[in-house]
């Protein structure tokens, strides 16, 4: 049942990022880590999203909405291409949007706050990186700096230097401020002075809700703080920030913008509908640099006529492509298109993902496969012809019901197949958020019904 | 301004008599016996302008064929119209006045005048009257109304000419039965309400007088306007009562009762619009099984008796002598609180279901009904939300979602294999780490790459377990070195200090202790 290449590959994904990777998916949620293992289909998505990241590492900015049903693979291609960029040397920050967290108003800043909470690098992989990557204009700065220099002199021409490295900043809009504020940080870490740092750190987090808090913080008495207005501009700062520290650039995933869609209040729901367009023509007229946005939604999200990005004639009117693609037949792929949708896993590729996570899981428990191939077909079969399966059977169901079953046969080696298959999928089908343990516990209970003993058991398959 | 008889010569073809003919030529307002006998008769001015046929047995009467008016104090009718409403006493109007009785004079003069085919002439007016017509307008009234009291109705005829008409049904109690009147008045109401829709309001109130007045059932061709002329109605409960009951059954249809007797209209709704099938369907069906449930026929058992007093034909053109005060004693559905508390609840219940099989998940409050009222509904409700849903949910998919189907093919674990095969490709383009064997060991393979001694010094005194030995900057180098080699980082943040992931633990060991490159 085994392919032998796979096997080979699949012996090389080191155990804890397996761990997190089993556990991640088996809760119903996208992995921080190791997506890539999993990563079945999508293929031209895929090469389009790192082509994508080539370009923005020349100097490009880059823009992408992807959309998708829930539970079809958004958050994941999201994390997929998190992954990579940051295998690259990429800057990322990732946030989902929420009621309280929006592009435009109120929930903008708080939609910037978390997205700097989330700067991540390869070396700092799961968010705070600003500390890997702030002292790195200061050294740059203090590079051959003689240390014989007078403590004050040494000070003066070291931030006379990271202004020098910074000065590309202070063209844009909002840089002056970003510069002042990060030179102070400079000589804060210069000083050893963790309070004046932090200080700062706080205001390019966007923390600050005053300018007088701000300026009584950090000491300076001529500087704005970052607020609903100017999130986005100080979003372009740091991309081209990141570049002056020697990264690719700077990727920005905004997942969960259905969000936007559900905003009631058609004025409010506009202005963020501008934010998203301003975004749009800033990374695809070349204006910022180094920048790619991926934006994260649902079909209604994009195309719904009376609430989505599409009531929005600016918007619609740059993203709609359905003229070609669509027209009679089976929809054409456009992967130059800034919309990508993402189709739901044909039957086949679902088949192939779960014979995937049946090679991992074996990999990470040092067992045997524990399913035959029968058994993994039978399985799908079973989630495909569930009530509904049409409309709402997701990956993400598929892929939490095969783990689970895989759990359960792993650690009660005595039950069969059937009988442990049954038991999740009815687990699942009742909503629980606490399935697994339910028919975990079920299978320990003596006096539970067991169905006839089946055709195929765990002991008969070759250990 | 000419009157009319001035300007027509109006002629008969029935046998002639000196005397009639005389009267009827003269056009004189004055009641011939008031008039001098030796009077000559009075010619137009001026040659007519065109002639008029009176038909065979037709006459003009004069005003003094009006009825006198008698005494308001007696009534002039008293009759039970049916079990709910039990009493009706018609009086004559108590108060004299008499500017309506030219126009009475002309409508009687003019009742058998027959219409020659005319072209259709404008005509506006608030209150529209014969003396206000000029020969070309009369013209084509009489040959509108020609056709109308033969069931024909032209289109291109302006508002005023059909109230004209109206007005001269209603004042000419004693030129035409009362059944033909109505009959005449249904016809115009059903044939002109879809152009004019301001019929409804008025003849809704007039068609109810003048079937009370004269004691006239409904006729059976507004049947199917009952349900507007409820919504419009101000004395609901005649047309409630006037829908044919079937034996024993409950008088009271449930759209009649939701018309009738509740404060909340579904049609109303936001969510009427595009789903009125739906609407129109279950709230009335709800509403009936609920009543049923709990055993209430509310014609017994929740209406309340009630009087009232109304002037007939308010708004109309109506002379002293027609107008009438009505009273009515009967069972109301409007001031019958229970009723319409329990009315109102289901309707607004019954809504509230059908919001949730249309998946809106915005709710009405209902803050009245009796219990049993809500849990009748809610089980007529309970067997039908899953079948409509994804009814609807079916019909209602929007075209776009074609671009997210998943692609039409059949189970083959062959081509699933293969699909499983290439996918590397993606995990070598996303993890190169994991696939390239020679730049990438596995996690627990010896190390091949190289760590730069400092960084290796640094490692070994975090081994020696010496808290705070990494520097922010030591830390991510170490992390990229790590990812490169292992695909994961070694050493996180606790919050304070830099340590080191205890899974590799070994890996890093066998950095320190082997010599780079």
């Amino acid at each position: 049942m085994d392919n032998g290449a796979s096997k080979l590959n699949v012996q090389r994904v080191p155990r804890r990022v397996l761990g997190a990777l089993l556990s991640g998916i088996s809760a119903g949620v996208v992995p921080r880590q190791g997506a890539p293992y999993i990563a079945i289909g999508r293929v031209d998505e895929i090469r389009a999203l790192s082509d994508d990241l080539a370009r923005v590492e020349d100097g490009q900015s880059s823009m992408r909405f992807l959309i998708g049903r829930y539970g079809s693979g958004k958050s994941f291609l999201l994390q997929l291409l998190r992954a990579r960029a940051l295998e690259l040397g990429f800057v990322t920050a990732d946030a989902d949007l929420s009621p309280e967290r929006k592009l435009s108003g109120e929930g903008g800043i708080s939609t910037y706050r978390e997205l700097a909470r989330n700067l991540a690098t390869k070396a700092q992989p799961d968010g705070g990186a600003w500390s890997v990557l702030l002292p790195r204009f200061v050294r740059a700065a203090t590079e051959n700096l003689p240390d014989t220099l007078p403590p004050a002199e040494y000070r003066a021409e070291a931030e006379r230097r990271m202004r020098a490295v910074l000065s590309p900043l202070t063209d844009e809009v909002c840089g002056y401020d970003y510069v002042t504020v990060l030179v102070r940080w400079g000589a804060a870490y210069l000083d050893d002075d963790a309070e004046k740092q932090s200080a700062c750190l706080r205001w390019l987090r966007g923390e600050y809700r005053t300018k007088t808090d701000a300026r009584a913080a950090i000491g300076l008495r001529a500087v704005g703080v970052i607020d609903d207005g100017n999130w986005y501009a100080h979003l372009r700062l740091l991309a081209r920030l990141s570049r002056l520290l020697g990264q690719k650039g700077l990727l920005v995933l905004i997942d969960e913008c259905v969000n936007l869609y559900k905003i009631p209040n058609r004025i409010s729901r506009e202005s963020n509908y501008e934010k998203i367009l301003s975004m749009y023509n800033d990374t695809l007229q070349g204006v910022a640099e180094g920048l790619m946005i991926v934006l994260g939604g649902t079909p209604r999200f994009l195309e719904d006529t009376r609430r989505g990005l599409f009531s929005y004639e600016a918007l619609r009117s740059r993203l709609s492509d359905a003229r070609f693609t669509a027209e009679g037949g089976t929809p054409l792929k456009n992967m130059m298109s800034p919309v990508i949708r993402l189709r739901r896993l044909s039957d086949n590729e679902l088949m192939a993902l779960l014979i995937r996570l049946r090679m991992l899981h074996a990999q990470y428990y040092g067992t045997p496969e524990a399913l035959s191939e029968a058994q993994t077909t039978g399985f799908l079969r079973e989630e495909l012809s569930r009530a509904g399966a049409d409309e709402m059977i997701t990956p993400r169901e598929i892929i939490r019901d095969f783990v689970t079953l895989l759990d359960l046969l792993y650690q009660n080696p005595a039950a069969s197949f059937d009988e442990v298959m049954r038991r999740t999928v009815e687990a699942s089908s009742s909503g629980a958020d606490d399935d697994a343990d339910d028919a975990l516990g079920a299978l320990d209970a003596p006096e539970a019904p067991l169905t006839p003993p089946p055709a195929v058991t765990l002991d008969d398959l070759e250990l | 301004m000419k009157r009319t008889d001035e300007l027509f010569e109006i002629v008969s073809d029935a046998p002639a008599d000196p005397k009639k003919d005389a009267l009827q030529l003269v056009g004189d307002p004055t009641p011939p016996s008031a008039a001098p006998t030796n009077a000559p008769p009075v010619r137009p001015a001026s040659p007519p302008l065109g002639r008029i046929v009176l038909p065979q047995g037709a006459h003009v009467v004069t005003a003094s064929s009006l009825r006198p008016p008698a005494k308001a104090s007696e009534p002039e009718l008293d009759y039970t119209r049916s079990p709910l409403i039990y009493r009706v006493t018609v009086f004559p109007w108590p108060q004299r006045y008499n500017f309506y009785q030219r126009f009475c004079y002309d409508a009687e003069r003019f009742f058998a005048v027959r219409g020659v085919p005319t072209d259709p002439v404008p005509y506006f007016s608030y209150m529209p009257q014969y003396a206000q017509l000029d020969h070309a307008q009369l013209s084509f009234y009489f040959w509108f109304r020609e056709q109308a009291r033969g069931g024909v109705y032209p289109d291109d005829v302006d508002f005023p000419y059909i109230l004209l008409y109206i007005y001269e049904i209603i004042n000419l109690p004693g030129k035409l039965a009362p059944e033909e009147g109505a009959r005449q008045l249904a016809g115009v109401w059903l044939a002109y309400r879809a152009r004019y829709r301001e019929l409804d309001k008025y003849l809704t109130e007039w068609m109810c007088d003048y079937c009370l007045v004269h004691a006239l059932p409904l006729p059976e061709t507004l049947l199917p306007l009952v349900g507007t002329a409820l919504r419009l109605a101000s004395f609901k409960e005649f047309y409630i009562a006037s829908i044919p009951t079937d034996g024993d059954a409950s008088p009271l249809p449930p759209s009649a009762l939701i018309a009738a007797a509740s404060d909340y209209s579904y049609r109303a709704s936001r969510y009427y619009a595009g789903n009125e099938g739906l609407f129109d369907e279950l709230v009335p069906a709800a509403l009936a099984a609920a009543l049923g449930s709990i055993g209430v026929d509310p014609a017994r058992d929740l209406m309340r008796q009630a009087k009232t007093e109304r002037d007939a034909y308010c708004g109309s053109l109506c002379a002293q002598t027609v107008k009438r005060r009505i009273v009515l004693e009967y069972y109301s559905f409007a001031r019958s609180y229970a009723l319409r508390s329990d009315v109102t609840a289901a309707v607004k219940l019954a809504e509230n279901g059908v919001r949730r099989m249309l998946r809106v998940k915005s709710r009405l409050t209902v803050p009245g009904g009796s219990d049993a009222v809500r849990a009748a509904v809610a089980a007529f409700f309970a067997g039908r939300t899953g079948a409509v849903k994804a009814a609807r949910a079916a019909d209602a998919e929007p075209e776009y979602e074609r671009f997210y189907d998943a692609p039409e093919e059949t189970l083959d674990v062959s081509r699933s294999h293969g699909i499983e095969a290439a996918s590397w490709a993606n995990t070598e383009l996303l993890a190169p780490e994991a696939a390239d064997e020679e730049t990438a060991p596995a996690a627990d393979a010896p190390v091949t790459g190289a760590l730069a001694a400092p960084l290796a010094e640094t490692l070994r005194r975090l081994f020696r377990g010496e808290r705070g030995a990494v520097s922010d900057t030591d830390a991510a180098a170490i992390n990229e070195y790590a990812a490169d080699v292992l695909g994961d980082v070694v050493l996180e943040h606790d919050g304070e200090a830099w340590t080191l992931i205890e899974d590799y633990r070994e890996d890093v060991a066998s950095w320190i202790t082997e010599p780079q490159n």
